[in-house]
């Protein structure tokens, strides 16, 4: 128990899960802001277009148009608050919860959003750990906490859940493709039925994509170059460069998917889940940091950088 | 916050998160998932989409919004999902779509067409757009 507790009920200090829960929470709340019209725009369907999944399993119906616009203001609302920390112990849960319900109803009309699976798990870590101990209103005038397993578990939890969403692709792609993944086959006729459809349904594609179709090698390297992203994930948490360069890889591979098929992964593209393999906390001495914090809880001087145990 | 929450919460998310990679690769749901999207190999896909056609005959292109919202793939997947319901659901949806068509936005046209086309995807840019096969499952008039 000892020694997984070292590696999973790290002592790691209150800051750094306070740094993931405002960069996590600021993320998913402005991804709701400006994606506030495609969530309120889901009354244009029709109730037998409704095919709820996950935890809307049970739904008989879709929500009327009113509920379905007060719901989405009162979750943006609510991500407000869980990003500054404040009133955490309700608004952190309640945002985790209504960020699910909400994202899980986007993806019960046809089609899954895989987008924001990773940002709605990271959410309901944070909203059910200690998340606003620091960096937050609620942790104004108050002293600061010590290092202590309580935040490192959640840290951890952030950084495995990244991980097997990337180890889980990659298994997928083995078991689903199989020999034509190895031969950058499958990955070619992907990017070439990405951008067709694109084409055909009058959205914007990508002409680098449509470009390197004329090279069906280069299909065999990137193929490779994906899985060993994916099954490699795991290295991430070996800490240190192993997670810089697994990091650098990750985020390289979804620019990769941008610029050839215009899928816009945004949350890794942010590089935000990337930082629970990191010392977020020492931002906290940059200047960008230290204004917002000022603004967030005092005193400042103390949130000078200091040894992380728990690395 | 307790050791057993931070195990439990902790560990169980983690584990329910990696289950499906256990169980069949092609199971998908929210916010547990595969991710098979791009896994499979395509063969020769079905693309199924809305188009409006003008008194000529010429071909007119519906956008997302008509269909459902702005989001283009949901729109080709509500006309897929309505050509595999049946009469009744094709009928709703077109109609639905014909109610928006603006002629002042979108051009004059006379009907709406829900339509699949299967396609050749390397073989479009490489040969032709043209699809291999190409269905109108169903048509109604855009009101004057």
């Amino acid at each position: 128990m000892n020694a997984l507790d070292r590696r999973f009920y790290a002592a790691i200090p209150a800051e750094r899960l306070g740094v993931l829960r405002l960069l996590i929470g600021a993320f998913a709340t402005l991804y709701l802001a400006v994606r506030f019209t495609s969530f309120t725009s889901l009354s244009r369907f029709s109730a037998h277009e409704f095919d709820p999944v996950g935890p809307l399993f049970w739904m008989p119906e879709p929500l009327p148009r009113v509920l379905l616009f007060a719901f989405t203001a009162a979750t943006l609302l609510l991500g407000v608050a869980f990003s500054l920390g404040f009133r955490f112990r309700v608004s952190g849960p309640a945002f985790a919860i209504a960020f699910l319900l909400l994202t899980s109803y986007r993806s019960s009309f046809g089609m899954k959003f895989h987008t924001e699976n990773l940002v709605c798990l990271h959410a309901l870590v944070l909203g059910f750990s200690a998340a606003a101990d620091a960096v937050s209103f609620d942790a104004r005038g108050k002293p600061r906490p010590s290092a202590h397993g309580r935040y490192g578990w959640a840290v951890r939890t952030l950084g495995l859940l990244t991980v097997v969403t990337y180890v889980l692709a990659g298994v997928a792609k083995l078991r689903l493709g199989g020999d034509g993944w190895f031969s950058g086959e499958v990955l070619e006729a992907q990017i070439a039925y990405d951008n067709l459809r694109k084409i055909e349904l009058g959205s914007l594609h990508s002409p680098l994509g449509v470009a390197l179709l004329s090279v069906p090698a280069l299909f065999t390297v990137l193929a490779w170059l994906t899985l060993l992203v994916e099954l490699g994930a795991p290295a991430a948490l070996l800490g240190g460069r192993w997670a810089l360069v697994w990091s650098v890889f990750a985020w390289g591979f979804h620019a990769s998917v941008l610029v050839t098929m215009m899928i816009a992964f945004a949350y890794p593209l942010s590089a935000v889940p990337y930082l629970a393999f990191f010392r977020a906390e020492r931002w906290l001495a940059t200047r960008p940091f230290r204004w917002m914090i000022r603004r967030l809880e005092q005193p400042i001087d103390s949130l000078a950088p200091r040894a992380a145990p728990g690395d | 916050m307790s050791r057993v929450w931070a195990y439990g919460f902790g560990l169980g998310l983690t584990l329910l998160v990696a289950a499906p990679g256990f169980g069949d690769p092609r199971w998908d749901s929210y916010p547990l998932s595969t991710y098979p999207m791009f896994a499979r190999p395509r063969g020769r896909p079905t693309l199924h989409f809305a188009e409006a056609v003008d008194a000529r005959g010429e071909r007119l292109r519906v956008s997302p919004e008509l269909v459902a919202n702005q989001e283009v793939m949901q729109a080709a997947a509500t006309v897929k999902r309505a050509v595999r319901a049946g009469p009744e659901a094709m009928q709703a949806l077109c109609e639905r779509i014909a109610s928006r068509w603006s002629p002042a936005a979108h051009g004059r046209a006379r009907e709406i067409a829900l339509v699949s086309a299967t396609f050749d995807p390397v073989g479009y840019f490489t040969r032709g757009p043209e699809p291999v096969s190409r269905t109108v499952h169903h048509t109604c008039p855009v009101p004057p």
